[in-house]
């Protein structure tokens, strides 16, 4: 899904796609649309999935909200964005109870759309969204989500807290904690106990490198990825590229809610400007195409971001099993190289790799001088051996994640094992 | 001197946090951990109502923790969460505070010892092999065998023997910790890590029955792991049978041959001659073998050594099989169509089962899998 806000009592207008027919009406997967006025961006959804529609006023047997997740959409200082589905996959009220601090006194109505799952067009789940604009920066906020009926019953959630993310202007040393992981596929015991470590670390936000799941088509390994992230993701929004895992399918599409066209996209979050990259399309030519094009105007208009970050799968070097992606080489290296980007996060291989700074595929003195590439694919799947080239500064067959601590001025990262043991350290200043 | 520094950075901090702030970062870039900590701590007396101070305090206990000085960085920390309770940093503060506090214990009585425990983890970060501190961390647990963390750090040293490979040295630190786990939890960990050495050594059924029997006290993500843990013994158990089947097989085949090739020549010295002889697609076959194992391995070192042993094992089944044939030949004059069908049904599982043991070494199975069902990477 993708783009959309509600302020509390926002009018929704608009609401194109083929479910305007009428409720009766057999529900059309061709995609749709609802653009928000307060919010300023229109929600999405794919080819597969229905059209969004506002949350109505209809009850399935158990509208008990379940796989809770945040997400962004629009700008994480001032946005935030609820995903869930419930236990009856019926239930079409969607409504959201939020506040500043520990208040829950504000209310807004979120969309809700359905897609095929699955091979067989039998499994449809049903996505309920709220999406909150015109919240303070670096502000507390608590919220509930599921349905309320008119006579009062509420089905709603355990209350969570989030926290949006801070206005560098107001607050010029205002610290970001951001957790990078990738690769947990099918292994969701170890995505677990990584969950917890990050946890533990109360990261700002969560970076996915893709292959979250072994078949994108398969909803039980969603519903799974989702269950074990729980504990993370109703309090962390998460971000994420697609993986080849992840087969750009509709459920990937519709279930995380991400900035832009949820494939080449790039948002602020503190100092760090991250740009996030599809590099496993359907039509591979993309890579060189409308992916290049994007990545090239988007750090053009970034180039004065204290910290650049990029995020894909694939990565452009590698030791492991999988190996340098000479593809991505070629296409995107020399962006990186011309706007000094800091670090590309990658998985695909599963271990973990930190290069040497590096610019058109030579050793660099100083990270000053060059882009390091890191592979963090160990959240879960199967290790790879870790192998070792001229270019590898330190690499690990491990389980594991990262966590950057960004500051005005100086990036701390940490890389740690599922058990919490620390695998590396490393620090750049400038 | 010591004094005379803070009193400097404090000036410096309380006529400008901004510049203050970047100038304890700049000491950190430098390696002064220390002079950093106490140049972010001056930022923070100097400027408390500024947005500069909680960023400060918390860099200063991140940097106090790196110089090991836990009871600091705990100090740190609580007037985090004291004083700046509606910042960014206080519920970062208020996590680390209580995991501090768990390790130096409640009136600071471990903070030495966890000080020193964490000084040894940072230094075997980064390190592929930290004998020194696999040896330091080992002494200091010994030395303190009532600290509360001492599980946790038989935990870390029965985990880092068993990366590298040292899978017996782990055993005996994971029972040690076994023995003398304070907590339910670690003793339970600790027990699936001396399962997972079972698993490792290839004890199938040992790990089976350790994995059954921590089922009782297994919550939900210790169950998970135990149910990960039975997938991977049962992936690897049914590997393990393949590979057996194959290199039982491969024997067979090949005491097989030698029997023939006795049969065949009437003596074991004719049958080694006519065996040593390299029959022509032998020759054919060895620089295109060398070739193909050449390519791969500059592609992919890791590829390279399945291709190796497949063009290995391949080349000794063509000269095996041809050298076969050829004395056949020679003896008989025609081969028969039921043994010209049985050389070639016992050829090609032979190449089957060949290739299978090289993948299976080189550990590329998954890959193969991956690359079957999702493509090929560019």
């Amino acid at each position: 899904m993708a783009r959309t806000c509600f302020v509390a009592a926002a009018l929704l207008v608009g609401c194109g796609g083929p479910n305007d027919a009428g409720p009766d009406a057999a529900p059309v997967y061709n995609g749709g649309s609802i653009e928000i006025p307060g919010c300023g961006y229109t929600v999405t959804t794919p080819m597969g999935a229905t059209a969004p529609e506002m949350g109505s006023s209809v009850f399935g047997v158990d509208p008990t909200p379940r796989m809770i997740h945040l997400g962004l959409t629009g700008d994480p200082r001032t946005t935030m964005v609820a995903s869930w589905r419930t236990m009856d996959e019926t239930t079409a009220a969607t409504t959201i109870k939020y506040g500043k601090g520990t208040a829950l006194d504000q209310t807004a109505t979120g969309i809700t759309f359905t897609y095929e799952a699955d091979f067989s067009g039998k499994v449809i789940p049903r996505v309920h969204e709220a999406h909150l604009c015109g919240l303070d920066p670096d502000t507390t906020y608590s919220y509930q989500v599921g349905s309320i009926e008119a006579n009062g019953t509420e089905h709603l959630s355990p209350t969570y807290q989030f926290r949006t993310a801070p206005d560098v202007t107001a607050d010029p040393s205002a610290q970001v904690v951001i957790g990078v992981v990738g690769d947990c596929r099918g292994a969701y015991d170890v995505w677990g106990q990584i969950i917890e470590q990050v946890q533990a670390k109360s990261p700002d936000l969560i970076l996915f490198s893709g292959d979250m799941v072994e078949l994108g088509q398969i909803q039980t390994n969603w519903d799974a990825f989702f269950e074990a992230a729980e504990p993370l993701l109703t309090k962390v929004p998460m971000v994420s590229a697609l993986g080849n895992h992840e087969v750009n399918a509709v459920n990937y599409y519709a279930q995380l809610a991400l900035p832009g066209d949820e494939e080449d996209y790039s948002l602020d979050y503190g100092r760090a400007h991250i740009v996030v990259l599809n590099d496993s399309p359907d039509d591979i030519s993309e890579i060189a195409g409308k992916a290049k094009t994007f990545l090239s105007s988007d750090l053009a208009a970034h180039s004065t971001a204290t910290w650049k970050l990029a995020l894909h799968h694939r990565a452009l070097y590698s030791s492991s099993t999988h190996g340098s992606q000479t593809d991505l080489q070629q296409a995107w290296g020399p962006i990186y190289d011309q706007y000094g980007v800091d670090f590309v996060l990658n998985g695909h291989d599963h271990d973990y790799e930190r290069s040497k700074p590096l610019k058109a595929g030579a050793v660099q003195a100083s990270m000053a001088d060059g882009t390091v590439y890191l592979v963090q694919g160990g959240a879960g799947a199967d290790l790879y051996p870790a192998g070792t080239n001229a270019f590898t500064e330190l690499s690990d067959s491990s389980h594991g994640a990262t966590v950057l601590t960004i500051g005005p001025s100086r990036l701390d990262a940490v890389v740690f094992r599922e058990t919490g043991a620390t695998i590396d350290s490393f620090s750049k200043t400038k | 001197m010591h004094a005379i520094a803070i009193v400097i950075a404090v000036m410096i901090a309380g006529a400008d946090p901004d510049a203050g702030f970047h100038a304890a970062e700049q000491k950190l870039a430098a390696g002064d951990v220390a002079g950093a900590v106490d140049a972010f701590v001056a930022v923070a007396d100097s400027a408390p109502g500024s947005t500069w101070a909680d960023d400060a305090l918390a860099e200063a206990a991140r940097g106090a923790e790196q110089l090991g000085q836990l009871a600091r960085a705990a100090q740190l920390y609580r007037r985090i969460a004291l004083q700046y309770p509606d910042s960014r940093q206080a519920r970062r503060a208020e996590a680390r505070l209580a995991d501090l506090v768990a390790e130096i214990g409640l009136h600071g009585e471990w903070a030495d010892v966890a000080g020193e425990h964490e000084r040894i983890l940072r230094a075997a970060a980064g390190r592929a092999v930290p004998i020194l501190e696999l040896g330091r961390l080992g002494a200091l647990i010994h030395a303190h065998p009532d600290y509360p963390r001492a599980t946790v750090g038989r935990l870390w040293i029965g985990d880092t023997w068993m990366r590298l490979g040292e899978v017996d040295e782990a055993g005996r630190w994971y029972d040690d910790a076994a023995l003398h786990a304070r907590t339910p939890i670690d003793r339970w960990r600790a027990k699936k890590a001396l399962a997972d050495v079972m698993l490792a050594r290839g004890d199938y059924g040992d790990a089976e029955d350790a994995y059954a029997a921590l089922r009782g006290g297994a919550g939900r993500a210790e169950a998970q792991a135990l149910d990960e843990a039975m997938r991977v013994l049962s992936t690897r158990r049914g590997r393990w049978r393949y590979q057996l089947g194959c290199a039982l097989f491969l024997a067979l085949a090949l005491a097989g041959a030698i029997a023939i090739a006795r049969r065949d020549a009437g003596s074991w010295r004719s049958a080694g001659r006519a065996l040593a002889r390299p029959p022509t697609e032998v020759l054919f076959a060895a620089p295109v073998a060398v070739l193909l194992v050449f390519l791969a391995w500059t592609n992919d070192p890791t590829v390279g050594v399945a291709v190796a042993y497949i063009a290995g094992g391949g080349l000794a089944l063509a000269w095996l099989s041809g050298a076969l044939l050829v004395s056949a030949r020679a003896r008989r004059g025609a081969v028969s169509l039921a043994r010209a069908l049985a050389h070639a049904g016992t050829s090609l599982a032979a190449a089957v089962a060949i290739a299978y043991l090289a993948i299976m070494r080189a550990g590329i199975w998954d890959l193969l899998v991956e690359t079957f069902a999702h493509g090929h990477d560019r």
